[in-house]
């Protein structure tokens, strides 16, 4: 199958998982990357074996110890046949070995070069460690999830290490392309707390220009829905213990839909909720309001009556509804399988796009540690093993 | 310096993900043409506000995410909208979409159309479920997308009697956007070898979909269900806290160091701030013992933040390769000096304002083609004038015909 990047080859010395998420997305696109672990220790997400087929299908893996002279000359021959070298290592790491920017292109001047630490290649922090969680306290990510009367809550999980791997594999393809158009090679310092800040610019100027100390605010505010003015806006509980309905009501239309679904008197007629404003004013008895509603009914079942009458709804999906359940998920062949190493199936995620003229790719269950030294050091480097 | 996308042309039809798809491409260059309906782009009237006055240009989310691009107005509803929008597509590179209502149609064309005007250009359409499910009308915006496509569900308390927590406003947005994003620069690669566009169909649901880390893995591979925890990773089962309040009444995130080294780092530390108590012991220099008495370190821990300072903490952690952090809010990146040292920061003048205001930079920096902010956001149909003489040859006089008829 002809792949956008079935002509590169990325030396991959990504590790953990916001490295190898932009591997990954490579690899689906076509690329052959060669993740490249230490050959007494792979990668430790290899401990948790679900994350690590997730993040790592598709690659070939193979063993290179960089401390070892010989190793690291391996390194530097396969640097000369590739188009691309990535890592995720703090500042300095690839310097010891010299293989920060400086020596790596003057073994291969066009050579792409991705390197995605927490904080950069300068700056009093470069030094500093991350991993997702950091990267999202310090950026105001953390922060800004919440209910201020209970603390932070935060991302329940490692979003940055998603979006510096989205961030990461859109860099190389814009060097890849810009490089395919001037033959000229480049250095990316993709520093995640900078990624992090990027996407944070709105309350950013709220502050810069407003003076508003919004954070916290917001944070309570997010979840009602001010911001922009939507009224109501929550999740709200249904009957079954911790299933949710979230909905969004923005138009006195959808007001008057929703007060006819959820058939409450009140709803309709309490003069607190009778125009949109006065909605916005006492979100906080209108979510009570509707909660003692809710708590009640099936939210799947309510899902679906709100879509109906196009009120923007959804119960809150946990991960068996969408692996099981989700209709649009299933009617897109999203979810498909790939054989693991005993010959069973198991699931993967497809790519949430697809392109008029070019194929999804096969899937490819992840590489066992090593399990390509022999293709690579013999027959592409013709090294007997 | 040399801009990557400097020989790119796109237009932009968005006001919600595909905004953001747009921004990434204007920072490298491409000449980004927003067009909008007459009455502006409904991003122009979300919040927050300059000066919390809401009118068409003084949307600070929509400055945030258009940034270096051009506006036109052109009401494509209307047939000599559509027959204009049509001429312009003949030198266009990419169109985005994402489903923007103009009147009461989506983007009044297929791809097969657009390639009869210019079979090298690529549609990007980002919509809720993807276009093969469009008849299904799904109603949504991004507090839905992340209900519906599971972040939602990961984000939120130990406590499930309270609901989920709604991450930053936009996420969903910026998820889909960067998927968007790849793409198109996967579409504009394959164009250099076949001469050729495409149609690129992305879900924002999918994109959610797949960005909730070991959630779907710890379903397919080990057919758990993970649940929320306050401030860490939803889990299967429940986990050691890791977010503390700190003397400063902020609040720090901790780890626990695995590597053995590093823990008598923090055993130091602690011996000089008289905190250590127990730790020490020898037992306590084997990982498993650490883990198994995480929650009796953690107390420590605790208390050993709530009698220190934020920031302290998280330098002096750093220093001993821990990787700890304070949990501020956004602004606070504002006057962080690692920010600006690596001058990170983009004042930009507004003319309309007459005021300078500080952007947030590049999501990354290229050594030689850099992510520039280098024109604040459009005010409406600023650039209707230089786009339709320079595109189309369009006159003063044309022009005034075309607003008394209510069409720009």
């Amino acid at each position: 199958m002809n792949l956008p990047l079935s002509d590169i080859r990325v030396l991959d010395l990504t590790w953990v998982v916001s490295g190898p998420q932009a591997s990954r997305l490579l690899a689906d696109f076509g690329a052959e990357i060669l993740k490249i672990e230490r050959p007494t220790v792979g990668d430790p997400v290899r401990a948790n074996h679900g994350m690590f087929v997730y993040f790592n299908r598709n690659k070939k893996a193979i063993q290179i110890d960089l401390n070892d002279p010989e190793g690291l000359n391996t390194f530097k021959e396969l640097l000369l046949i590739s188009d691309v070298v990535m890592e995720n290592f703090s500042s300095g790491i690839m310097a010891r070995w010299g293989l920060d920017y400086l020596g790596l292109s003057k073994i291969n001047p066009t050579i792409v070069y991705l390197s995605m630490p927490g904080f950069g290649h300068d700056g009093p922090y470069k030094t500093y460690q991350s991993n997702g969680p950091t990267i999202q306290a310090i950026s105001g990510q953390t922060y800004i999830c919440g209910d201020p009367d209970l603390g932070p809550a935060g991302w329940g999980y490692s979003y940055m290490d998603h979006t510096a791997g989205y961030l990461g594999a859109s860099a190389v393809l814009q060097a890849l392309y810009h490089r395919n158009n001037t033959g000229e090679g480049q250095f990316i310092d993709l520093a995640q707390y900078e990624a992090a800040t990027s996407l944070m610019g709105t309350y950013l100027l709220d502050y810069d220009v407003n003076g508003k100390d919004n954070a916290t605010t917001l944070n309570r505010t997010a979840n009602k829905g001010v911001n922009p003015a939507a009224a109501p806006q929550g999740a709200y509980e249904g009957k079954t213990p911790d299933t949710w309905i979230a909905l969004s009501i923005t138009t006195d239309q959808h007001w008057e839909s929703l007060t006819h679904i959820l058939k409450s008197d009140v709803l309709k007629n309490d003069e607190r909720f009778k125009t949109f404003d006065s909605r916005l004013d006492n979100w906080e008895e209108l979510d009570i309001e509707i909660n003692s509603i809710t708590k009640d009914l099936d939210v799947i079942q309510l899902a679906k009556q709100l879509q109906q009458e196009n009120i923007p709804a959804s119960h809150v999906q946990d991960t068996v509804t969408r692996a099981e359940k989700d209709i649009h998920l299933k009617k897109r062949n999203h979810i498909t399988e790939v054989e693991d190493e005993n010959g069973r199936l198991v699931r993967v995620d497809s790519l949430p796009f697809k392109m008029e003229s070019i194929p999804d790719p096969d899937y490819i269950y992840a590489p066992q540690h090593g399990e390509h030294n022999e293709y690579v050091f013999n027959d592409i480097l013709g090294k007997d093993l | 310096m040399t801009k990557i996308f400097e020989n790119i042309t796109i237009l932009e039809l968005s006001d919600s993900a595909g905004e953001y798809t747009g921004k990434l491409f204007a920072g490298m260059g491409a000449h980004v043409i927003k067009v909008e309906p007459p009455k502006g782009s409904k991003s122009r009237k979300v919040g927050p506000f300059y000066q919390n006055i809401p009118n068409l240009n003084s949307s600070l989310k929509f400055f945030q995410n258009n940034i270096n691009k051009d506006s036109i107005t052109l009401d494509i509803t209307k047939q000599t909208g559509f027959d204009i929008f049509l001429q312009l597509l003949q030198s266009i590179d990419i169109v985005i979409e994402d489903g923007q209502k103009i009147g009461q149609e989506n983007l009044p064309i297929s791809f097969k159309d657009i390639q009869n005007i210019n079979k090298s250009t690529i549609l990007l359409s980002l919509s809720p479920l993807g276009k093969t499910l469009e008849s299904e009308n799904f109603s949504t915006n991004d507090f839905i997308n992340l209900a519906y496509g599971g972040p939602l569900w990961s984000c939120g308390y130990d406590d499930h009697t309270i609901p989920p927590m709604k991450p930053y406003q936009d996420a969903s947005y910026h998820i889909s956007g960067h998927y968007a994003f790849m793409g198109a620069m996967l579409a504009l690669m394959e164009r250099t070898k076949t001469n050729t566009g495409q149609h690129i169909d992305l879900s924002i649901h999918e994109a959610c979909h797949n960005t909730t880390e070991a959630a779907m893995p710890a379903y397919y591979y080990n057919n758990r269900k993970v649940g929320r925890l306050t401030g860490r990773h939803a889990a299967p089962a429940k986990t050691i806290p890791v977010v503390f309040k700190t003397k400063d009444a902020k609040w720090c995130f901790i780890r626990i160091p695995a590597n053995t080294n590093t823990w008598n780092k923090l055993i130091e530390w602690l011996k000089e701030n008289e905190m250590e108590k127990d730790l020490g012991e020898p037992e306590y220099q084997e990982l498993s013992f650490r883990q198994e008495n995480a929650q009796h370190i953690t107390d420590i821990l605790e208390e050993f933040c709530g009698n220190n300072d934020a920031n302290y903490l998280f330098h002096k952690a750093q220093e001993i390769d821990m990787v700890w952090a304070p949990v501020i809010a956004p602004y606070e990146s504002l006057t962080n000096e690692h920010l600006e040292e690596r001058k990170y920061f983009t004042k930009i003048y507004h003319p309309e304002l007459n005021e300078t205001i500080q952007y947030p930079g590049r999501p990354y920096l290229f050594s030689k083609t850099p992510f520039e902010i280098t024109t604040p956001a459009p005010s409406l149909g600023k650039d209707n004038s230089r786009i339709y003489g320079n595109l189309l040859g369009l006159t003063k006089e044309n022009l005034t015909l075309l607003k008394q008829a209510h069409v720009v």
